[in-house]
């Protein structure tokens, strides 16, 4: 099984899709940066 | 003044207040007028866990968001158009989720000293200049109330208790919406209280003409329905499916359902709702305490009922010894666990998924169960189903999670014809009468054999000592021991060759995969869109079995490059994931 990264959120609230799509772009950028 | 008309795809609007103003009733009636006109709509109720809290203060805020569409939508929205603040600490607890530009409703009669002092403002912000960025439409909707319909004599506490009323009327003025469904459920609703019916369709009427009549807000918003496919719809919220779920769940299987519960939040209400289907013989309970809750359907489903209990995560925790008795017996049982924040009393009306480690190893002993988890309120129906059969099919107790933002949310529900529902096949096949063994097993499926006491020469004894297998004989034998404990867990494990493979929407590989479970669904589906329209493609897989998981998603997974898993917990999943379980 590969490594999952993953998004925790703790606060009585549900997710917003802004947060899921910053985290998503967070994750494309820091791979191109690594590549 | 005139108003122009602006056509809009979407709208998210929050009805804020305090617990006493009356926000969830209007929001909620707001939402399904609006979904009978065939819009799209995902809704957000979000208050606080006090019955009452102290009046005007911050931490008394009731709030109740939706998000209207005439395309898809999937979640309650990111940022709200318009805010309905009917006092001072409701401005100040949800000014952030407004958008630059949008639209505050404000009851003026809600912002004096006091309530201003309570929401910690030295200046009213209604006065001082510092909404600048927004439209604000300020209303004294308790005084307006009271000068209109002064000539009727009632009194100032029931006048003022209408004032939810007003900001409703203006609401429907807002996005261009008739008013007559609303007062006919007004009639409906208040038809005890003639007084009420009366003050309320004034006030919801002043309201609206006063939305014609001002000048803050220069448009009004129009949205056209959604083009659904064809059948019957109805908003519905995701306990509700879970009680409907249920009663048809009984009516595939031709057994007759029990449901006992002792009350928790957020999982009250399907209690409350199954109460109201007692037309389909359903027996039901309000049990003394969460043990009695789940061992007095441990008892029904001897007796051969589709036996249920609900709970909340504290619940449970009580109800954990006996679920490994219905392990150990192998009688089939639905536990329904909707999710909230805690540990402990926690936040009761906060929604968490915090729940499946205990879900997956909270009992004594070696006790696997299997682990559905519904994604939207329309797929509690949908699961609450799979866990019957899963149940009915394995002889084995069924968990399934929601949590308190899918039990209280509600969206469109398209429902379902009976001959399109799954048939609950029930083993009832014994083959060998004459030499009945209640701890034979089925060769596929592992099952023993459900069995109603009473039956001539099907005589068995059961309890929650260990097994012989085959007879069914109380056992201390070492091997046999392993033996049966193995083919507990072979039985549980054997699920993923009886379940749908996981699937994936977006590209079928790439450089990155969202997996998600539960209601974290509408969330990375809208995010999913949102980045596609900027050129990210990437994919999503939702989990709905998580014990056993789909058989290929380690196939799945292996298609890319990074894997990101959005929960409302610390990584339960992922650890459960990462672990290889």
């Amino acid at each position: 099984m590969r490594e999952i990264i993953g998004y925790h959120k703790v606060q009585g609230q549900p997710f917003k899709a802004v947060e899921i799509v910053e985290k998503v772009k967070e994750i494309l950028v820091s791979k191109e940066v690594v590549l | 003044m005139e108003h122009s008309k602006k056509p809009v795809s979407e709208l998210t609007i929050r009805f804020a207040g305090d617990s006493g103003d009356g926000m969830q009733l209007i929001g909620k009636k707001f939402s399904d007028v609006l979904a009978s006109a065939g819009m799209d709509l995902v809704t957000f109720p979000d208050f606080p866990s006090e019955i009452r809290a102290p009046e005007g203060t911050l931490y008394g805020v009731s709030a109740f968001q939706v998000r209207l569409g005439s395309k898809e939508i999937s979640t309650h929205g990111d940022e709200v158009d318009v805010l309905v603040a009917m006092n001072a600490s409701s401005l100040k607890v949800n000014l952030d989720q407004l958008k630059k530009g949008g639209i505050i409703i404000a009851n003026v009669n809600g912002f004096d000293s006091r309530n201003l002092k309570l929401a910690e403002y030295v200046a009213s912000p209604l006065e001082d200049n510092s909404l600048k960025e927004y439209h604000v439409l300020s209303v004294s909707m308790n005084d307006t109330i009271r000068t209109a319909l002064k000539e009727l004599g009632y009194s100032p506490k029931a006048l003022k208790k209408s004032k939810n009323f007003f900001a409703l009327g203006i609401l429907f003025w807002l996005v261009d919406h008739p008013l007559g469904q609303l007062e006919s459920w007004i009639d409906q609703k208040f038809a005890k209280d003639p007084e009420a019916v009366i003050i309320n369709k004034r006030s919801l009427a002043l309201g609206n003409r006063y939305g014609e009549q001002q000048d803050v807000v220069a448009s009004q918003f129009t949205l056209q329905g959604r083009s659904f496919g064809k059948g019957y719809y109805r908003n519905i919220t995701g306990n509700h499916a879970v009680a409907i779920g249920l009663v048809a769940a009984a009516e595939q299987a031709k057994r007759p359902l029990f449901l006992d519960s002792y009350p928790i939040t957020p999982a009250t209400e399907i209690l409350q709702y199954i109460s109201s289907y007692k037309r389909y013989g359903i027996k039901h309970m309000q049990a003394e305490d969460e043990i009695a809750g789940i061992t007095s359907a441990i008892g029904a489903a001897y007796g051969g009922s589709l036996a249920v209990t609900t709970t909340s995560g504290p619940g449970l925790s009580l109800k954990a010894e006996a679920m490994g008795l219905a392990v150990m017996l192998e009688l089939p049982l639905i536990i329904v666990d909707v999710m909230r924040a805690g540990p402990s009393t926690g936040m009761p009306t906060k929604p968490e998924q915090s729940d499946l480690f205990q879900a997956m190893f909270g009992r004594h002993g070696e006790a696997p169960m299997p682990i559905v988890a519904a994604s939207t309120p329309a797929d509690c129906f949908e699961m609450t189903l799979e866990a019957a059969r899963l149940a009915v099919k394995y002889m084995t107790p069924v968990l399934l999670l929601t949590d308190g933002y899918l039990a209280q949310s509600s969206a469109p529900w398209k429902i379902p014809r009976q001959e399109d529902l799954p048939e609950l096949a029930i083993d009832t096949d014994i083959p060998d009468k004459d030499n009945f063994r209640p701890y034979d097993r089925n060769p596929e499926t592992l099952a023993r054999p459900w069995v109603s006491p009473g039956m001539k020469g099907l005589e068995h004894r059961i309890g929650g000592l260990e097994k012989e297998a085959g007879s069914g004989k109380v056992s201390y034998d070492a091997k046999n021991h392993q033996r049966m404990t193995e083919l507990r867990a072979d039985k549980v494990n054997g699920i993923a060759n009886d379940i749908p493979n996981a699937t994936v929407t977006g590209p079928s590989s790439g450089p990155l995969l969202i997996v998600g479970w539960g209601s974290t669904h509408g969330a990375i589906s809208t995010a999913q869109h949102r980045l596609a329209d900027e050129g990210l493609e990437v994919a999503h897989c939702h989990l709905r079995h998580l014990n056993p998981l789909p058989a290929n998603l380690n196939e799945v997974f292996s298609n890319y490059d990074q894997i990101l898993l959005p929960e409302m917990n610390m990584g339960q999943l992922q650890m459960l994931l990462q672990a290889g379980i």
